[in-house]
């Protein structure tokens, strides 16, 4: 009976959708208010809104009592109470903003709301992609988590998601911009997206490496399962070189063509970063704790059913 | 949820004073008790032993009592033997039937054709012995050859008493011999740790590194079944280097020039290559015990259970306390004999109602002298001269148990046509596992008394439900031989159809003529009528004498000797015994070595490199019971074979992996547990395994061979042990290889 | 004001896991939930040079516990006597205490969707009872009692000998406090 994952993959998928919407508004709103050119990213506000919508409906799945979800808010010292303030808010914001831009909207024309909104939702967006790093970087027994690092790591992963994401919206409806116009824009996305890439791809070696070398047994047991262990093929294959490397390249040697490409190869890489890190939860086990957990019977030992 | 118990004592109308018998402990339960359910149970914080504790099994009283899977109602056999088609019968139906069998199996065949067996204090001995005796049969048996009995007619050989009183709080010193309290005395190793914060010291003598060797001062991890080795280089130590107590020697003993000489041969360098120690441990040892006086060597099972070498080592050790002095004086090990103030065990037995020509018949009284008719008669008899009274025939008075399976499966020296087995599963707990299950199978008629449909009740012709700790009253007397008394009431009647094992005999009795000799109704009446000379004016039952006393522990009289004298036919300590001489055995101990090893069989030790060792208790459970009990069984689901790492490695084995542990006799699977608690050429095994949640009909009977370790040990008449008949469970040579993958699946 | 706390004497603990029992029937828990188990540490070295330390576990009622501070709807909470328990009523079963938990103290429950935990038995030792592993113990190798009270056993066995807490590295400040002997031995 060992441990199990007490968090599973609708909390990865979770902090993937979450990261991902955060990204994606953040892209929005610098767009609108630095560079005028929010309608290009108009759409990309109602996916984020649904992305996180769909993350906060993981969540609530994922609680032993899903009906309860409400009382989450209710407390106001928890990092999680706080999270779920900000999401939910989120989600009201993004559909807000996206309000904005279709052309039957009674409030097209109030630009200086919009950019209002925009400004909240920078704010709010980033704080959604740093928040889960926050809170699963704040767990001190959840060694390989816990380091100021991981925040930073999430929000690099969610505005590079959140570009990519919105690199291959761009131009959809509700905006009226021609596909022909957009091609300086991608340049523009795909650079920073690049420099994004590299920034994580350096992160990732850090964090992993600071965990194989400098920090516990078990944070080096973990890296170790990472870069050499059963996580190799999924680091590897697909955070280093699907996620990160390949789009890179692709970024480098083909600005026009593998552009697409790159984009959604940034969005698994984005999904595989969440699951390497959720799954890799393991605490410094006491002192013959290992021995004695994997020797108790698993739920299906025929002795718990056979006097039913 | 979180005070429930507690809302349920306050609900409760009474408190009974009952206990566990889970284990010989029986500590203390206060058991809350409404309408003649019990609500909740707690340890007895004023019972003088258990002060309150309770282990594993202690705690699941209630979980025993009300276990889906207990048997309830009498039962008869419809369909093929084994195949579970059972009628429920009422107990007069069974009773009658079963009398009426009985009969005319005693009017073909003698009354010595019916035998009975017992397991550990689940039941009321006395009246089991009682119907025997009445009935005309001597072939009662337990494990007992194995398991102290031994070891208390050898000392009592030679010092008219078993010291197995010990007085730890005067003590400087204890050796815990093949003892590992740890795991099997919760009691007594809590008076050790008390005892250790003011300089007690312990040694362990044990293969393995256990509970209790883990608190120990020194520990001497020695060759299984070597232990006749070490005691004899002790005794030789002791005497040569001039640590044994003179003045006690010359006061009390005799013998002494003829024991040193004897003795002279067995030296530490002697020592070393059989029990694999080294030969500065052996003497750092002996010189420990000798030097740190008072002392105590505290009773241990494992030399009872090595078979041929068993009696030399048990005499060996007894030796040990005779020449330091460590008898019956403050802080040693006492003689307290048996109680002068109440009804004992023995006197319950109606021994002198079994004529002597069906004491001659007792099997296994030719060859095993000492705990049969021959030796036990003799010393009987001397100590009813000196102490006014005997040890319990019961127990130390037995049938040898695998000569009673081999005279059912070859009618030598007799046929044996009935068995009546009460709360014990032989098959998972008497030796050589095939040679039991076919007697069970073969032998005519079998009656079983039982909690749970083991293997053996599976087999049975008759099946009747026994009452539980809380639905019977205990008397706790050290196998009727302390002079102390601890009683305990039930908590509640029985539950269902069950009854008491007094009940059973009572009512085969009633059956049978024998109305005068069951004058007690039930067990309350006949403890009242064991207590009553204790003379208590304020009590008129024996459930009163719970409420009221609960004990009775006489004030400690050491060198009662001074008094009495040693029950002995010289009435001294005798080094050379006369009793041993006249009953064809050494005088002296003298080395024998373990039934198969290394030195006298190199050729087998090649084919069986590992030295096997089986039949030490593990918590949770207790001999092969409790593998129900959710509560515990979660706690060590599968069993699991001790095994150093380096030779795992060697063998390809990894901590976890089934492993097969074969001797010459057969081999079972347990897994492996890679541990440096073991000598890398020793393995351990788990003893009593099977799995009731598996089909327990024919032919899986609840898979009742497969990790059972009596499959591996031996119980042929070379094997075992000529004094007391102690078969081989220590000590054996085996080899261990991985089950395959494919033989796991088939599993 | 009371500060209850528990002391594992390890070198009277010998592994019998009657505290695990008794914990588990008494609280009525799912037969897989354990509150309280023992650890076998060991045997370390090799034969015949070996040590063996048994170490029961049970929720550390920790001076800074984490499981707290991380709930997210007040469930979880400790009482000014020091006992962290989880409100049945309130908990929604998110996991995160558990997470938070450096000792595996936390367990979820399946059926109820909440996640329960060891609390000292609170009931039982505000009426003056000590906990049932406690009880149980024919060993004395668990004390339980209020530190704040000088004449209490803990707290002269706290201010008197050497104790050891569990991962004090991670900073909850575990107020179990174990009694260690180098080798396992008394």
């Amino acid at each position: 009976m060992k441990e199990k994952h007490n968090w599973g993959w609708p909390i990865a998928s979770y902090l993937f959708l979450g990261g991902l919407g955060g990204g994606m508004i953040v892209v929005a709103g610098l767009a609108d208010l630095a560079f005028g050119e929010g309608e290009l990213f108009s759409l990309g506000n109602l996916i984020a809104g649904i992305a996180i919508a769909i993350g906060s409906a993981l969540l609530i799945f994922e609680l032993g009592r899903p009906f309860q979800f409400w009382r989450v808010l209710s407390r106001q010292k928890a990092i999680m109470t706080a999270g779920a303030w900000m999401l939910s808010l989120t989600i009201v914001t993004s559909f807000a903003y996206f309000s904005f831009w279709p052309d039957f909207s009674p409030w097209h024309q109030l630009i200086g709301l919009r950019h209002l909104v925009a400004g909240i939702n920078i704010v709010l967006g980033v704080g959604v992609c740093i928040y889960t790093g926050i809170l699963l970087g704040s767990l001190r027994a959840r060694v390989f988590w816990n380091t100021p690092l991981l925040p930073v790591l999430f929000l690099v992963s969610g505005i590079s998601t959140g570009v990519a994401a919105q690199s291959l919206l761009a131009g959809s409806w509700p905006c009226h911009v021609a596909a022909g116009e957009l091609g300086a824009l991608h340049a523009a996305l795909r650079s920073c997206d690049l420099a994004l890439l590299v920034f994580e791809l350096i992160l990732v070696f850090v964090y992993v490496g600071m965990m194989r070398f400098s920090a516990g047994p078990v944070t080096a047991r973990i890296a170790a399962q990472w870069l050499t262990g059963p996580k190799r093929w999924l680091f590897w294959g697909g955070l280093v070189g699907l996620g990160l490397a390949l789009p890179t390249i692709l970024y480098v040697l083909s600005p026009a063509a593998g552009g697409e490409t790159a984009a959604l190869l940034v969005l698994i890489g984005g999904v595989v970063l969440r699951f390497l890190v959720v799954y890799s939860d393991e605490r410094i086990p006491l002192p013959g704790e290992s021995e004695y957990y994997s020797r108790l019977p698993g739920p299906d030992a025929p002795f718990l059913k056979a006097w039913e | 949820m979180l005070s429930s118990k507690e809302d349920l004592k306050r609900e409760a109308s009474a408190v009974r004073k009952s206990c566990c018998f889970f284990c010989h402990q029986n500590c203390g339960v206060l058991a809350y008790v409404k309408d003649g359910k019990v609500l909740a149970i707690e340890g007895d914080p004023e019972h003088p032993v258990s002060r309150g504790g309770l282990c594993t099994r202690g705690n699941i009283a209630l979980q025993h009592l009300n276990h889906p899977a207990r048997i309830n109602v009498p039962l008869k056999r419809v369909g093929a033997r084994g195949s579970g088609q059972w009628e429920r019968v009422s107990w007069d139906q069974a009773l009658d039937e079963i009398a009426a069998r009985l009969v005319s199996l005693k009017e073909e065949y003698g009354a010595e054709t019916v035998a009975t067996a017992g397991g550990t204090q689940r039941a009321n001995d006395w009246a089991r012995r009682r119907f025997m005796n009445l009935f005309g049969s001597p072939n009662g048996f337990h494990n007992a050859h194995l398991c102290w009995i031994p070891t208390f007619m050898i000392e009592t050989a030679i010092y008219g008493w078993c010291p197995f009183e010990i007085d730890l709080a005067n003590s400087r010193l204890i050796v815990l011999w093949g003892h590992n309290p740890g795991a099997s005395g919760m009691p007594e190793m809590r008076g050790i740790f008390d005892l250790k914060q003011n300089g007690l010291k312990v040694i362990v003598i044990d293969p393995r590194y256990t509970e209790s060797a883990s608190k120990a001062d020194l520990w001497l991890p020695l060759r299984p079944g070597s232990d006749v080795a070490l005691a004899l280089a002790w005794l030789n130590v002791i005497i040569w280097e001039g640590l044994y107590d003179q003045t006690f020697i010359e006061n009390c003993c005799i013998g002494f020039e003829e024991l040193a000489e004897h003795v002279r041969q067995y030296t530490p360098e002697w020592a070393a290559p059989l029990t694999w120690l080294d030969p500065e441990l052996i003497r750092k040892g002996a010189r420990m015990y000798a030097a740190n006086k008072p002392g105590n060597i505290q009773w241990g099972v494992s030399i009872d259970q090595s078979g041929r070498s068993a009696g030399a080592g048990i005499h060996a050790r007894a030796l040990l306390r005779a020449v330091t002095g460590n008898l019956d004086a403050p802080g040693s090990d006492l003689l307290c004999g048996p109680s002068p103030d109440f009804i004992t065990d023995e006197e319950m037995e109606a021994n002198e109602w079994l004529p002597e020509e069906q004491k001659a018949k007792q099997i296994g009284s030719d060859r095993y002298k000492l705990t049969t008719w021959p030796g036990y008669g003799r010393i009987a008899a001397i100590t009813k001269e000196v102490w006014g009274k005997a040890p319990t025939a019961e127990w130390m008075c037995e049938a040898h148990p695998p000569s009673v399976f081999r005279a059912i499966l070859t009618e030598k020296p007799y046929p044996v046509k009935a068995l009546i087995v009460l709360a014990t599963n032989p098959i998972n707990s008497y030796g050589r596992t095939d040679l039991v299950l076919e007697a069970l199978r073969k032998v005519d008629f079998l009656v079983t008394m039982e909690y749970w449909m083991t293997p053996t009740a599976m087999l049975s012709d008759y099946i009747f439900p026994a009452a539980s700790p809380l639905e019977r009253p205990t008397i706790t007397t050290t196998y009727g031989c302390s002079d102390t008394l601890i009683a305990s009431e039930r908590a509640i009647q029985p539950m269902f159809e069950r009854r008491t094992d007094y009940e059973l005999w009572r009512g085969l009795g009633l059956r049978m003529g024998q109305e005068e000799m069951w004058p007690w109704e039930n067990l309350e009446e006949a403890n009242y009528y064991r207590i009553y000379p204790l003379g208590y004016d304020d009590v008129g039952s024996y459930d009163e004498f719970v409420e009221k006393h609960r004990f009775h522990f006489p004030e400690r009289e050491y060198y009662k000797y001074g008094r009495v004298g040693f029950a002995t036919p010289s009435r001294r300590i005798e080094l050379v015994s006369s009793t041993l001489r006249e009953l064809g055995y050494p005088a002296m101990p003298t080395y024998a070595a373990p039934v198969e090893n290394e030195i006298d069989d190199p050729d087998l030790a090649r084919k069986f490199p590992l030295v096997l060792t089986s039949g030490s208790g593990f918590m949770p459970f207790h001999h092969s019971e409790h593998f129900q009990i959710k509560e515990l069984r979660f706690l060590k689901h599968e069993p699991y074979v001790d095994i150093n790492p380096e030779t795992a490695k060697d063998l390809g084995i990894s901590m976890g992996d089934w492993v097969w542990i074969e001797t010459r006799r057969g081999r079972i699977k347990q897994k492996a547990n890679l541990t440096q608690a073991v000598h890398p050429k020793v393995v351990v095994t788990q003893r009593g395994w099977w799995y009731p949640e598996r089909e327990a009909a024919e032919p899986e009977l609840g898979g009742c061979t497969e990790s059972n370790t009596n499959v591996l040990t031996d119980v042929s008449d070379e094997a075992c042990d000529p004094l007391g008949g102690s078969w081989a469970n220590r000590g054996l040579l085996c080899r261990v290889y991985r089950v395959e993958q494919s033989e796991a699946d088939g599993r | 004001m009371a500060r209850f706390v528990m002391i594992m004497d390890t070198r009277r603990c010998i592994g019998c896991h009657s505290c695990t029992v008794a914990c588990k029937v008494n609280n009525e828990l799912p037969v897989d939930m354990i509150y309280n188990p023992v650890f076998t540490h060991g045997p370390n070295g090799v034969f015949p040079h070996v040590s063996m330390t048994y170490y029961p576990l049970i929720c550390m009622h920790c001076e800074n516990p984490p499981c707290v501070g991380c709930c997210p709807s007040g469930a979880s909470q400790q009482e000014a006597d020091g006992i962290v328990w989880v409100d049945q009523n309130t908990c929604i079963g998110c996991k995160a205490c558990i997470q938070a938990c450096p000792y595996r103290a936390r367990h979820e429950n399946p059926k109820t969707g909440t996640v329960q935990k060891c609390d000292f038995c609170k009931e039982r030792v505000r009426e003056g009872l000590e906990p049932f592993c406690v009880e149980t113990c024919h060993q004395r190798a668990r004390i339980f009692g209020d530190l704040d009270d000088p004449e209490s056993e803990v707290s002269q066995m706290v201010n008197s000998m050497h104790t050891l807490q569990l991962l004090p590295e991670i900073g909850t400040d575990p107020q179990v406090y174990y009694i260690v002997t180098p080798g396992g031995q008394g």
